[in-house]
Protein backbone atom coordinates (compact mmCIF):
# COMPACT_ATOMS: atom_id res chain seq x y z
CA UNK A 1 0.00 0.00 0.00
CA UNK A 2 1.46 3.31 -0.98
CA UNK A 3 0.39 5.93 1.48
CA UNK A 4 3.57 7.95 1.47
CA UNK A 5 3.23 9.35 -2.07
CA UNK A 6 0.10 11.20 -1.15
CA UNK A 7 1.23 12.16 2.32
CA UNK A 8 3.30 15.20 1.39
CA UNK A 9 0.64 16.66 -0.87
CA UNK A 10 -2.02 16.10 1.76
CA UNK A 11 -0.31 18.40 4.26
CA UNK A 12 -1.63 21.33 2.25
CA UNK A 13 -4.82 19.68 1.08
CA UNK A 14 -7.06 20.30 4.07
CA UNK A 15 -6.67 23.90 5.00
CA UNK A 16 -10.21 24.61 6.04
CA UNK A 17 -11.76 24.54 9.45
CA UNK A 18 -14.94 22.60 9.97
CA UNK A 19 -17.67 25.21 10.21
CA UNK A 20 -20.27 22.52 10.93
CA UNK A 21 -18.34 21.39 13.99
CA UNK A 22 -17.88 25.00 15.09
CA UNK A 23 -21.62 25.59 14.91
CA UNK A 24 -22.41 22.34 16.73
CA UNK A 25 -19.83 23.23 19.37
CA UNK A 26 -21.46 26.61 19.97
CA UNK A 27 -24.95 25.09 20.16
CA UNK A 28 -23.75 22.43 22.61
CA UNK A 29 -22.05 25.15 24.65
CA UNK A 30 -25.34 27.05 24.95
CA UNK A 31 -27.21 23.84 25.80
CA UNK A 32 -24.60 23.00 28.46
CA UNK A 33 -25.20 26.32 30.22
CA UNK A 34 -28.97 25.94 30.00
CA UNK A 35 -28.82 22.40 31.41
CA UNK A 36 -26.09 23.13 33.93
CA UNK A 37 -28.45 22.74 36.87
CA UNK A 38 -29.93 19.43 35.61
CA UNK A 39 -27.95 16.91 37.64
CA UNK A 40 -24.72 17.22 35.65
CA UNK A 41 -26.21 16.93 32.15
CA UNK A 42 -24.56 20.26 31.39
CA UNK A 43 -21.18 18.63 32.02
CA UNK A 44 -21.78 16.11 29.21
CA UNK A 45 -22.78 18.80 26.72
CA UNK A 46 -20.02 21.12 27.91
CA UNK A 47 -17.39 18.41 27.41
CA UNK A 48 -18.68 17.71 23.90
CA UNK A 49 -18.73 21.43 23.08
CA UNK A 50 -15.07 21.75 24.09
CA UNK A 51 -14.01 18.60 22.20
CA UNK A 52 -15.79 19.61 18.99
CA UNK A 53 -14.62 23.22 19.29
CA UNK A 54 -10.98 22.23 19.67
CA UNK A 55 -11.08 19.63 16.91
CA UNK A 56 -12.89 21.90 14.46
CA UNK A 57 -9.86 24.15 14.00
CA UNK A 58 -7.97 21.75 11.70
CA UNK A 59 -4.54 23.24 11.11
CA UNK A 60 -5.71 26.82 11.55
CA UNK A 61 -6.60 28.92 14.55
CA UNK A 62 -10.04 28.49 16.07
CA UNK A 63 -13.00 30.33 14.56
CA UNK A 64 -15.27 32.65 16.49
CA UNK A 65 -18.05 30.13 16.98
CA UNK A 66 -15.58 27.45 18.11
CA UNK A 67 -14.11 29.86 20.68
CA UNK A 68 -17.63 30.68 21.88
CA UNK A 69 -18.43 26.97 22.07
CA UNK A 70 -15.28 26.18 24.06
CA UNK A 71 -15.85 29.07 26.49
CA UNK A 72 -19.52 28.26 26.99
CA UNK A 73 -18.71 24.56 27.29
CA UNK A 74 -16.19 25.42 30.01
CA UNK A 75 -18.75 27.57 31.80
CA UNK A 76 -21.30 24.75 31.42
CA UNK A 77 -18.93 22.21 32.98
CA UNK A 78 -18.03 24.58 35.80
CA UNK A 79 -21.69 25.43 36.43
CA UNK A 80 -22.62 21.74 36.26
CA UNK A 81 -20.01 20.80 38.86
CA UNK A 82 -21.07 23.75 41.02
CA UNK A 83 -24.69 22.65 40.64
CA UNK A 84 -23.86 19.13 41.83
CA UNK A 85 -21.99 20.54 44.84
CA UNK A 86 -24.89 22.86 45.64
CA UNK A 87 -27.33 19.96 45.37
CA UNK A 88 -25.23 17.94 47.81
CA UNK A 89 -25.02 20.89 50.22
CA UNK A 90 -28.76 21.43 49.84
CA UNK A 91 -29.51 17.79 50.61
CA UNK A 92 -27.19 17.76 53.61
CA UNK A 93 -28.79 20.95 54.86
CA UNK A 94 -32.20 19.36 54.45
CA UNK A 95 -31.27 16.85 57.12
CA UNK A 96 -31.17 19.69 59.59
CA UNK A 97 -34.75 21.03 59.71
CA UNK A 98 -33.60 24.00 61.76
CA UNK A 99 -32.15 25.71 58.68
CA UNK A 100 -34.04 27.71 56.11
CA UNK A 101 -33.19 25.18 53.35
CA UNK A 102 -34.27 22.31 55.56
CA UNK A 103 -37.66 23.92 56.14
CA UNK A 104 -38.00 24.66 52.43
CA UNK A 105 -37.23 21.04 51.52
CA UNK A 106 -39.70 19.78 54.10
CA UNK A 107 -42.40 22.10 52.74
CA UNK A 108 -41.68 20.88 49.20
CA UNK A 109 -41.85 17.27 50.32
CA UNK A 110 -45.20 17.89 51.99
CA UNK A 111 -46.59 19.57 48.85
CA UNK A 112 -45.38 16.71 46.67
CA UNK A 113 -46.88 14.21 49.16
CA UNK A 114 -50.27 15.97 48.98
CA UNK A 115 -50.15 16.05 45.16
CA UNK A 116 -49.49 12.31 45.12
CA UNK A 117 -52.76 11.78 47.02
CA UNK A 118 -51.45 11.64 50.57
CA UNK A 119 -52.59 13.57 53.58
CA UNK A 120 -50.54 15.78 55.87
CA UNK B 1 15.72 13.12 17.47
CA UNK B 2 12.58 15.00 18.29
CA UNK B 3 9.25 14.70 16.57
CA UNK B 4 6.94 17.52 17.54
CA UNK B 5 3.74 16.34 19.18
CA UNK B 6 2.02 19.61 18.24
CA UNK B 7 2.89 19.16 14.57
CA UNK B 8 1.57 15.60 14.57
CA UNK B 9 -1.68 16.67 16.22
CA UNK B 10 -2.15 19.63 13.87
CA UNK B 11 -1.60 17.39 10.84
CA UNK B 12 -4.02 14.81 12.33
CA UNK B 13 -6.73 17.44 12.80
CA UNK B 14 -6.18 18.69 9.25
CA UNK B 15 -6.42 15.14 7.88
CA UNK B 16 -9.64 14.54 9.78
CA UNK B 17 -11.41 17.70 8.61
CA UNK B 18 -14.11 16.62 6.17
CA UNK B 19 -13.75 13.01 7.30
CA UNK B 20 -15.25 13.19 10.77
CA UNK B 21 -18.49 11.54 9.60
CA UNK B 22 -16.65 8.40 8.49
CA UNK B 23 -14.27 8.49 11.45
CA UNK B 24 -17.02 8.83 14.06
CA UNK B 25 -19.10 6.16 12.29
CA UNK B 26 -16.09 3.86 12.37
CA UNK B 27 -15.49 4.56 16.07
CA UNK B 28 -19.15 3.91 16.82
CA UNK B 29 -19.10 0.51 15.08
CA UNK B 30 -15.76 -0.30 16.72
CA UNK B 31 -17.04 0.45 20.22
CA UNK B 32 -20.42 -1.22 19.65
CA UNK B 33 -18.71 -4.38 18.44
CA UNK B 34 -16.38 -4.44 21.43
CA UNK B 35 -19.20 -3.77 23.91
CA UNK B 36 -21.55 -6.35 22.37
CA UNK B 37 -18.80 -8.97 22.12
CA UNK B 38 -17.65 -8.24 25.66
CA UNK B 39 -21.21 -8.49 27.03
CA UNK B 40 -21.94 -11.70 25.09
CA UNK B 41 -18.72 -13.41 26.08
CA UNK B 42 -19.08 -12.35 29.74
CA UNK B 43 -22.65 -13.64 29.82
CA UNK B 44 -21.56 -16.93 28.28
CA UNK B 45 -18.71 -17.47 30.71
CA UNK B 46 -20.51 -16.14 33.77
CA UNK B 47 -23.67 -18.16 33.24
CA UNK B 48 -22.54 -21.15 35.35
CA UNK B 49 -21.87 -18.88 38.35
CA UNK B 50 -25.58 -17.91 38.42
CA UNK B 51 -26.47 -21.46 39.36
CA UNK B 52 -23.85 -21.59 42.08
CA UNK B 53 -25.13 -21.89 45.62
CA UNK B 54 -24.17 -19.28 48.19
CA UNK B 55 -21.89 -21.67 50.03
CA UNK B 56 -18.25 -20.52 50.33
CA UNK B 57 -16.15 -21.89 47.47
CA UNK B 58 -12.91 -23.81 47.70
CA UNK B 59 -9.92 -22.20 45.95
CA UNK B 60 -10.24 -24.83 43.19
CA UNK B 61 -13.90 -23.91 42.62
CA UNK B 62 -12.96 -20.24 42.68
CA UNK B 63 -10.46 -20.76 39.87
CA UNK B 64 -12.98 -22.73 37.84
CA UNK B 65 -16.01 -20.53 38.41
CA UNK B 66 -14.56 -17.03 38.48
CA UNK B 67 -10.88 -16.69 37.65
CA UNK B 68 -10.78 -18.64 34.41
CA UNK B 69 -14.03 -17.22 32.93
CA UNK B 70 -12.98 -13.63 33.71
CA UNK B 71 -9.46 -14.15 32.33
CA UNK B 72 -10.62 -15.94 29.18
CA UNK B 73 -13.36 -13.42 28.40
CA UNK B 74 -11.00 -10.47 28.98
CA UNK B 75 -8.37 -12.06 26.75
CA UNK B 76 -10.88 -12.69 23.96
CA UNK B 77 -12.03 -9.06 24.08
CA UNK B 78 -8.41 -7.85 23.92
CA UNK B 79 -7.79 -10.15 20.92
CA UNK B 80 -10.82 -8.73 19.10
CA UNK B 81 -9.71 -5.17 19.93
CA UNK B 82 -6.23 -5.87 18.56
CA UNK B 83 -7.69 -7.46 15.45
CA UNK B 84 -9.88 -4.42 14.75
CA UNK B 85 -7.03 -1.97 15.34
CA UNK B 86 -5.42 -2.43 11.85
CA UNK B 87 -8.69 -1.25 10.27
CA UNK B 88 -8.61 1.90 12.35
CA UNK B 89 -5.01 2.56 11.37
CA UNK B 90 -5.66 1.91 7.66
CA UNK B 91 -8.52 4.42 7.81
CA UNK B 92 -6.23 7.04 9.38
CA UNK B 93 -3.48 6.30 6.84
CA UNK B 94 -6.06 6.81 4.09
CA UNK B 95 -7.14 10.15 5.59
CA UNK B 96 -3.50 11.21 5.89
CA UNK B 97 -3.03 10.36 2.22
CA UNK B 98 -6.00 12.54 1.31
CA UNK B 99 -8.19 9.54 0.41
CA UNK B 100 -11.72 8.78 1.49
CA UNK B 101 -12.12 5.87 3.84
CA UNK B 102 -14.42 4.58 6.51
CA UNK B 103 -16.35 1.63 7.83
CA UNK B 104 -15.28 -0.68 4.97
CA UNK B 105 -11.87 -0.93 6.63
CA UNK B 106 -13.25 -2.31 9.91
CA UNK B 107 -12.41 -5.92 8.99
CA UNK B 108 -9.00 -5.14 7.51
CA UNK B 109 -7.22 -7.19 10.19
CA UNK B 110 -9.34 -10.23 9.33
CA UNK B 111 -9.10 -9.84 5.55
CA UNK B 112 -5.42 -8.99 5.14
CA UNK B 113 -2.43 -10.57 6.90
CA UNK B 114 -4.78 -12.47 9.18
CA UNK B 115 -2.03 -14.82 10.39
CA UNK B 116 0.37 -11.99 11.24
CA UNK B 117 -2.16 -9.85 13.10
CA UNK B 118 -3.65 -12.85 14.91
CA UNK B 119 -0.19 -14.06 16.01
CA UNK B 120 0.56 -10.60 17.34
CA UNK B 121 -2.74 -10.37 19.19
CA UNK B 122 -2.21 -13.82 20.71
CA UNK B 123 1.38 -12.98 21.64
CA UNK B 124 0.39 -9.75 23.36
CA UNK B 125 -2.54 -11.36 25.16
CA UNK B 126 -0.33 -14.29 26.22
CA UNK B 127 2.30 -11.95 27.69
CA UNK B 128 -0.45 -10.03 29.49
CA UNK B 129 -1.92 -13.26 30.82
CA UNK B 130 1.43 -14.57 32.08
CA UNK B 131 2.28 -11.25 33.75
CA UNK B 132 -1.04 -11.16 35.58
CA UNK B 133 -0.94 -14.85 36.53
CA UNK B 134 1.25 -14.73 39.69
CA UNK B 135 -0.66 -11.78 41.15
CA UNK B 136 -3.98 -13.47 40.40
CA UNK B 137 -2.84 -16.72 41.97
CA UNK B 138 -1.71 -14.96 45.14
CA UNK B 139 -5.04 -13.14 45.37
CA UNK B 140 -6.89 -16.42 44.86
CA UNK B 141 -4.85 -18.30 47.46
CA UNK B 142 -5.37 -15.56 50.02
CA UNK B 143 -9.05 -15.30 49.17
CA UNK B 144 -10.01 -15.79 52.81
CA UNK B 145 -8.35 -12.56 53.82
CA UNK B 146 -6.27 -9.73 52.37
CA UNK B 147 -2.77 -10.79 51.36
CA UNK B 148 -0.18 -9.63 53.82
CA UNK B 149 3.59 -9.85 54.42
CA UNK B 150 5.53 -11.71 51.72
CA UNK B 151 2.44 -12.18 49.53
CA UNK B 152 1.85 -8.42 49.41
CA UNK B 153 5.53 -7.87 48.58
CA UNK B 154 5.29 -10.33 45.66
CA UNK B 155 2.11 -8.59 44.48
CA UNK B 156 3.88 -5.21 44.42
CA UNK B 157 6.92 -6.67 42.62
CA UNK B 158 4.69 -8.35 40.03
CA UNK B 159 2.75 -5.10 39.54
CA UNK B 160 6.00 -3.19 38.93
CA UNK B 161 7.25 -5.91 36.57
CA UNK B 162 3.99 -5.70 34.65
CA UNK B 163 4.39 -1.93 34.25
CA UNK B 164 8.02 -2.27 33.14
CA UNK B 165 7.31 -5.00 30.55
CA UNK B 166 4.25 -3.17 29.18
CA UNK B 167 6.26 0.06 28.87
CA UNK B 168 9.08 -1.82 27.15
CA UNK B 169 6.64 -3.32 24.62
CA UNK B 170 4.97 0.07 24.11
CA UNK B 171 8.26 1.90 23.57
CA UNK B 172 9.80 -0.66 21.22
CA UNK B 173 6.94 -2.12 19.25
CA UNK B 174 4.44 0.73 19.40
CA UNK B 175 4.65 1.31 15.63
CA UNK B 176 4.43 -2.34 14.57
CA UNK B 177 0.87 -2.06 13.20
CA UNK B 178 1.80 0.80 10.89
CA UNK B 179 4.92 -1.06 9.73
CA UNK B 180 2.98 -4.26 9.00
CA UNK B 181 0.18 -2.44 7.16
CA UNK B 182 2.59 -0.54 4.94
CA UNK B 183 4.76 -3.59 4.34
CA UNK B 184 2.39 -6.52 3.81
CA UNK B 185 5.25 -8.80 2.80
CA UNK B 186 6.90 -8.44 6.22
CA UNK B 187 6.67 -11.30 8.70
CA UNK B 188 5.69 -10.46 12.28
CA UNK B 189 9.31 -10.65 13.45
CA UNK B 190 10.50 -8.37 10.65
CA UNK B 191 7.73 -5.93 11.57
CA UNK B 192 8.71 -5.98 15.24
CA UNK B 193 12.37 -5.48 14.36
CA UNK B 194 11.61 -2.59 12.01
CA UNK B 195 9.36 -0.97 14.62
CA UNK B 196 12.19 -1.19 17.14
CA UNK B 197 14.54 0.51 14.66
CA UNK B 198 12.00 3.27 14.00
CA UNK B 199 11.48 3.87 17.71
CA UNK B 200 15.18 4.32 18.35
CA UNK B 201 15.86 7.93 19.31
CA UNK B 202 12.27 9.09 19.42
CA UNK B 203 10.93 7.24 22.45
CA UNK B 204 10.77 10.48 24.43
CA UNK B 205 8.58 12.12 21.80
CA UNK B 206 6.39 9.01 21.69
CA UNK B 207 5.89 9.01 25.47
CA UNK B 208 5.25 12.75 25.47
CA UNK B 209 2.62 12.42 22.78
CA UNK B 210 0.94 9.53 24.59
CA UNK B 211 0.72 11.51 27.82
CA UNK B 212 -0.37 14.70 26.07
CA UNK B 213 -3.79 13.12 25.51
CA UNK B 214 -4.51 12.71 29.24
CA UNK B 215 -6.52 15.95 29.36
CA UNK B 216 -8.52 14.83 26.33
CA UNK B 217 -9.27 11.48 27.95
CA UNK B 218 -10.48 13.20 31.13
CA UNK B 219 -12.67 15.53 29.09
CA UNK B 220 -14.12 12.61 27.11
CA UNK B 221 -14.76 10.81 30.38
CA UNK B 222 -16.91 13.79 31.44
CA UNK B 223 -19.13 13.20 28.41
CA UNK B 224 -20.07 9.69 29.55
CA UNK B 225 -17.78 8.29 26.85
CA UNK B 226 -19.52 10.01 23.91
CA UNK B 227 -16.45 12.19 23.35
CA UNK B 228 -14.35 9.10 22.66
CA UNK B 229 -16.10 8.79 19.29
CA UNK B 230 -14.21 11.90 18.18
CA UNK B 231 -11.15 11.47 20.37
CA UNK B 232 -10.18 7.96 19.29
CA UNK B 233 -9.78 8.80 15.57
CA UNK B 234 -7.85 11.92 16.60
CA UNK B 235 -5.45 9.89 18.77
CA UNK B 236 -4.92 7.18 16.13
CA UNK B 237 -4.46 9.83 13.41
CA UNK B 238 -1.91 11.68 15.57
CA UNK B 239 0.13 8.49 16.02
CA UNK B 240 -0.23 7.84 12.30
CA UNK B 241 1.30 11.26 11.65
CA UNK B 242 4.03 10.43 14.16
CA UNK B 243 4.79 7.24 12.23
CA UNK B 244 4.79 8.99 8.86
CA UNK B 245 7.13 11.75 10.08
CA UNK B 246 9.42 9.23 11.76
CA UNK B 247 9.50 7.11 8.61
CA UNK B 248 10.60 10.06 6.48
CA UNK B 249 13.38 10.89 8.97
CA UNK B 250 14.45 7.24 9.12
CA UNK B 251 14.70 7.08 5.32
CA UNK B 252 16.80 10.26 5.33
CA UNK B 253 19.10 8.78 8.00
CA UNK B 254 19.47 5.53 6.04
CA UNK B 255 20.38 7.42 2.86
CA UNK B 256 22.96 9.52 4.76
CA UNK B 257 24.55 6.37 6.18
Amino acid sequence: MDFENNFASNSNASQNRSTTMETVSMILGIVSIVLACCCGIGIIFGGLAIILGLLSRGNQSMGGMAIAGVIMGGIGIFAGIAGIFLLIIFMVAAEDTGTYYGQAIQAMNQISFVFRGGMI
Amino acid sequence: MKISSTECKTAARAALIGNYGSAVGFSLCYFIMLIVFSAAISALFMLPSLFQSLRPLTPYQNVLMYYLPVRISTSLVIILELMLMPGFIVMCLDFSAGKKSGIQQLWYGFKHQLGTFLTMALLYTGINFLLALPADLITLVSIEGTPGGPALFVLIIMGLLNIIVTTYIWLNYGLVYWVLIENPDFSLWEGLKHSQQLMKGCRGSYIYMGFSFIGWYLLSGCTMGIGFLWLYPYVVCSFTQFYLKRKVKYQQETILL
